[in-house]
């Protein structure tokens, strides 16, 4: 009868210390990671006398857009930088769609020779690094008179590569996800293959659809190193924002206004396609 | 006839999977394979034909040997913390707890943060009169007439543990998710019948869990490595150009500071051959070379 009664309460002892330490572990990242996020975007919408204030208060009272004016006019080139960002990842992403989500399809729906060695292929020309690629890249492209152009098309087709391979990746996962019976019905019914894919599966893809382009706008958005490799006069708003904040050492007010500008759209669009990019992480493989 | 046409069509349709990859294949070959092939070119590529002056030039300079101990030091200690760390929280936070799914945004926030916003975030933070010493300063653990500067010129190894933080702050919960998701999938019947045969929990997770988890933990540790080789961006913006050398950096710097096309080229074929031994040694640890021809598995 007593070791009736003693059981429970040990149970409960363990349950209640492994919760309590799940969330301090929680509690503890999650700090450890939002603090610094908090702090980049309150010293961006700082006045500047409070930012050069010591020690900086934990709570700004005047909140201003002026760090912002100030770094969206520092530089001319960061206003049309802008524009020449979001033309390079839209291009990124039409060419990463069309190819690599044909490519997916194929991969999600067939068996056939030599499956296996592409895929293999795609991983590693997803690993190599950038820069071996850029830099040779840059220089045929010199050759070509297409370097450095006013819309950086070099820029968008080295940004493509990466990205086929993850819209490959992401796009075979979603086909597999639509029940291929669907389209066989279709075909029974006397849809062609093609009508078929048109008709029944792109719109049941097209959510996980949208959620590949804006992974890849994010990662085309966010590129620094290829980006300073293959722009001069003509760069994207990662490069010429490097540019500036790297050269503002101490100047708190100009380095925290160009690192939120350019964590708004990707913050906004990783909280759309949480679900997916999680998925993503977690191990889902073709 | 009709029979004939059917044969043909099937034919045809046969080539289907071929077809819808021949694009994707295409593009590979015109803008991976070929500027790669060249930039091999490029590097070994002297006015009179073949040479290795710009090896020999890498080999004299004393930044190259700064910068490869910089970044494997990088490499080596960074990956190592941000493992064990990650293991730990990945092992705590291993149920079902309320908030789940915010915690995982929380989590994804670092990794899809534009490095110059991560730069900024650490440069802001490691500034004399910045936001960790204000921190400091509030929670009462430092005295604010004596503020700390985490940035006094050439202590290297102050600076390496700045940047192992920053970067712990980056790369830790990719690890994290990468072994939460691995320990996922691991049945919990195993560690019940471990218990059952009076196992300690130490045992369990050393015979146990860590051998389940081996695969997330080689893709964890191998992905990491090799964005640890290609460091750079946040060093130049905490540190500025060339107090901390890496060999991105360098590649960079001689291509598009001193228009070196040859030894960009080179320094870029130096990481290369390292990041292409990591990534065959991942493929072949993961089993990718003898995956089986299938449907989507």
């Amino acid at each position: 009868m007593s070791e009736l009664r003693l059981a429970p309460p040990v149970a409960d002892w363990r349950r209640f210390t492994g919760l309590t330490l799940t969330y301090l572990a929680v509690a503890g990242l999650a700090l450890f990671i939002l603090v610094p996020v908090y702090f980049l975007f309150i010293l961006a919408f700082m006045s500047r006398a409070e930012v050069y204030s010591w020690p900086l208060p934990l709570f700004p009272k005047h909140f201003t857009l002026d760090n912002f004016h100030f770094f969206l006019t520092i530089n001319p080139k960061i206003i049309p930088s802008i524009w020449r960002s979001i033309e390079v990842a839209i291009t990124t992403i039409l060419i990463a769609l069309s190819i690599g989500g044909l490519a997916g399809y194929s991969f999600a729906r067939f068996r056939f020779r030599g499956k296996n060695a592409l895929k293999l292929s795609v991983l590693f020309v997803r690993m190599y690094p950038g820069v071996a690629v850029a830099i040779p890249m840059a220089v045929l492209f010199m050759r070509l008179g297409l370097y450095d152009t006013p819309f950086p098309i070099a820029l968008a087709l080295n940004y493509g590569v990466g990205n086929i391979g993850l819209t490959i990746w992401i796009t075979a996962s979603i086909f597999l996800g639509i029940n291929e019976e669907l389209e066989e019905q279709a075909m029974v019914l006397g849809l062609s293959r093609m009508g078929a894919f048109f008709r029944i599966t792109l719109p049941l893809a097209a959510p996980g659809l949208a959620a590949a382009a804006i992974y890849t706008f994010i990662g085309a958005w966010n590129e620094v190193v290829i980006a300073t490799l293959m722009t001069q006069f003509n760069p994207t708003l990662a490069a010429v924002t490097y540019h500036t904040v790297a050269a503002a050492a101490g100047s708190l007010h100009l380095q925290s206004a160009g690192g939120a500008f350019m964590a708004f759209p990707a913050l906004v669009f990783t909280f759309i396609i949480k679900r997916y990019i999680i998925q993503m992480w977690g191990g889902v493989r073709i | 006839m009709p029979e004939k046409l059917g044969g043909w069509k099937t034919r045809l349709a046969s080539y289907y999977p071929y077809y819808l990859i021949i694009p994707a294949i295409l593009y590979y070959i015109a803008f991976w394979a070929i500027p790669a092939a060249s930039g091999v070119a490029l590097a070994f590529q002297g006015p009179k034909g073949f040479t290795l002056r710009y090896f020999q030039y890498v080999l004299r300079d004393p930044y190259f040997y700064q910068a490869l101990g910089y970044t494997f030091t990088f490499l080596v200690i960074s990956v190592t913390v941000e493992f064990i760390l990650a293991l730990a929280v990945a092992l705590l936070i291993n149920t079902n707890f309320k908030g789940a799914s915010l915690f995982l945004f929380v989590a994804l926030i670092p990794m899809v943060l534009p490095e110059i916003s991560y730069g900024a975030i650490w440069a802001t933070g490691y500034a004399q009169h910045g936001w960790v010493n204000s921190l400091l300063v509030h929670l009462g653990l430092m005295d604010p007439a004596q503020p700390m500067s985490w940035l006094a010129y050439g202590k290297i190894a102050r600076w390496m543990a700045l940047l192992i933080v920053a970067e712990a702050w980056r790369g830790l919960p990719s690890v994290m998710i990468i072994l939460l998701a691995g320990l996922q999938g691991i049945s919990k019947e195993y560690g019940e019948a471990a218990r059952i045969f009076g196992a300690t929990g130490f045992q369990t997770l050393r015979k146990i869990t860590l051998p389940l988890l081996k695969p997330s933990i080689q893709t964890a540790l191998i992905l990491r490595a090799i964005g640890a080789v290609q460091i750079f961006v946040i060093i130049t913006v905490i540190f500025g150009h060339r107090n901390l050398p890496v060999l991105v950096e360098e590649a960079v710097y001689y291509f598009r500071e001193l228009h070196q096309k040859q030894l960009g080229a080179a320094y870029a074929l130096i990481i290369m051959g390292i990041v292409v031994t990591l990534s065959v040694l991942y493929l072949w640890l993961s089993g990718s070379f003898k995956g089986e021809e299938g449907r989507g598995e």
